[in-house]
């Protein structure tokens, strides 16, 4: 019991912490815009962690209502799917402005920087990795069940991984844009 | 009827589910986004560092997801235990299921944490820094160090934090992992930023 306790611990530990390592390595190959950007170190620990718990929240809902036998919850145009990919989406706006706000109040304060494109970049990166990962999560979610596994035991490291690496993708496209 | 997103937005408001989703969530996770971003402060202080030093900015992503990742399996698996009674309240420190899960916990935190480390390193050489024996063993004693350190504390927070929620009658779930992941972000990116500040 211990045995498989650790081993199924370290493995989704090993996979999440993967795609962290892949996040952190786009991060290093765009160092030259990063470093332009004031405000960007307060940004990131928080959208990573945001991103990492809207999906996995809403793959763990699906998987709840999957198992409970709502079928329906694994048809994105059901009331129960679109409204829980309403409420990821809502959620990843509202706390991503909520960063942008603390990032760029801290800037100011702390450092002495006025770096209004932060809070932008917090808004428009939370809309691409939304359009992304929201779709992605709730598909995967529906494909593990419907081929006879447990979304609870995969979706928490690969939502994370996968998390990850959107979130870096989408606020260096933030960036871009700016 | 013309088009309206705010009236659309205000529709999706009203939503049963939407709303319930949104009431229950919104709180916890504007909490633990503020604690996340203080430890993102400590990583602003050491940008210049962390911009020359690039296996560290390698590590921020994945030690933020790491010591949380741990957070949320110790509470989750003590607070499951608590409250299907295999677990007593007396004697806890010393109850097999605790030990196990501290022994489990803390070897598969050390393996991730020597992992992380050398594979930060190899893809910082790859993105072309130097090899430097010096720098690379920082690096591992840095990520294990930081990674026992706060385990440990997480460790703590989650048994004190568990058997306090199950006391009032609360669902720990909803309080502790979002508490833990909290600690662990702030923890992670300030032991960090410390490591960086006392070593360069």
């Amino acid at each position: 019991m211990i045995w498989e306790d650790f081993r199924e611990m370290l493995t989704a530990q090993l996979v999440s912490v993967t795609g962290a390592l892949a996040a952190g390595t786009l991060l290093a190959f765009a160092v030259d815009k990063i470093s332009l950007l004031p405000g960007l170190f307060i940004l990131i620990p928080g959208f990573l962690a945001m991103r990492g718990s809207i999906a996995a929240s809403l793959a763990a809902r699906i998987s709840k209502a999957l198992h409970q036998h709502r079928k329906s919850a694994g048809d994105d145009h059901s009331a129960f799917g679109k409204q829980n990919v309403h409420a990821s989406f809502l959620l990843a706006i509202a706390t991503s402005i909520l960063l942008g706000v603390v990032a760029y109040i801290s800037t100011k304060l702390l450092f002495g920087i006025d770096a209004p494109g932060i809070l932008l970049i917090a808004i428009i990166a939370a809309f691409i990795s939304n359009i992304l990962m929201i779709p992605i999560t709730f598909a995967s979610t529906v494909w593990l069940f419907r081929h006879g596994y447990d979304p609870d035991n995969i979706m928490g490291p690969y939502v994370t991984a996968v998390g990850d690496l959107v979130s870096i993708i989408s606020l260096l496209t933030a960036i871009l844009v700016i | 009827m013309a088009y309206s997103p705010i009236k659309q937005l205000h529709n999706i408001e009203q939503e049963k589910t939407t709303n319930k989703i949104l009431r229950e969530s919104v709180q916890v996770l504007a909490f633990s986004s503020i604690i996340s971003a203080f430890g993102g402060i400590g990583l602003e202080l050491v940008r210049e560092k962390l911009l020359l030093f690039i296996p560290f900015l390698i590590l921020v992503p994945a030690m933020n997801e790491m010591v949380g990742g741990f957070g949320a399996i110790v509470t989750s698996r003590f607070t499951t235990a608590l409250f299907t009674k295999q677990l007593k309240r007396d004697h806890i420190w010393t109850h097999p299921f605790v030990q196990s899960l501290f022994t489990s916990t803390m070897t598969a935190a050390v393996i991730t944490a020597l992992y992380m480390g050398g594979v930060a390193y190899l893809l910082a050489i790859i993105k072309g820094f130097p090899f430097n024996i010096y720098l690379f063993v920082n690096v591992l004693a840095v990520s294990l160090l930081a990674t026992i350190v706060l385990v440990t504390i997480i460790f703590l927070v989650s048994i004190l934090g568990g058997l306090y929620v199950h006391k009032k009658g609360h669902d720990p779930d909803n309080y502790l992992i979002p508490l833990a992941t909290g600690i662990a972000d702030l923890g992670s990116m300030l032991v960090l930023a410390l490591v960086l500040l006392w070593l360069f």
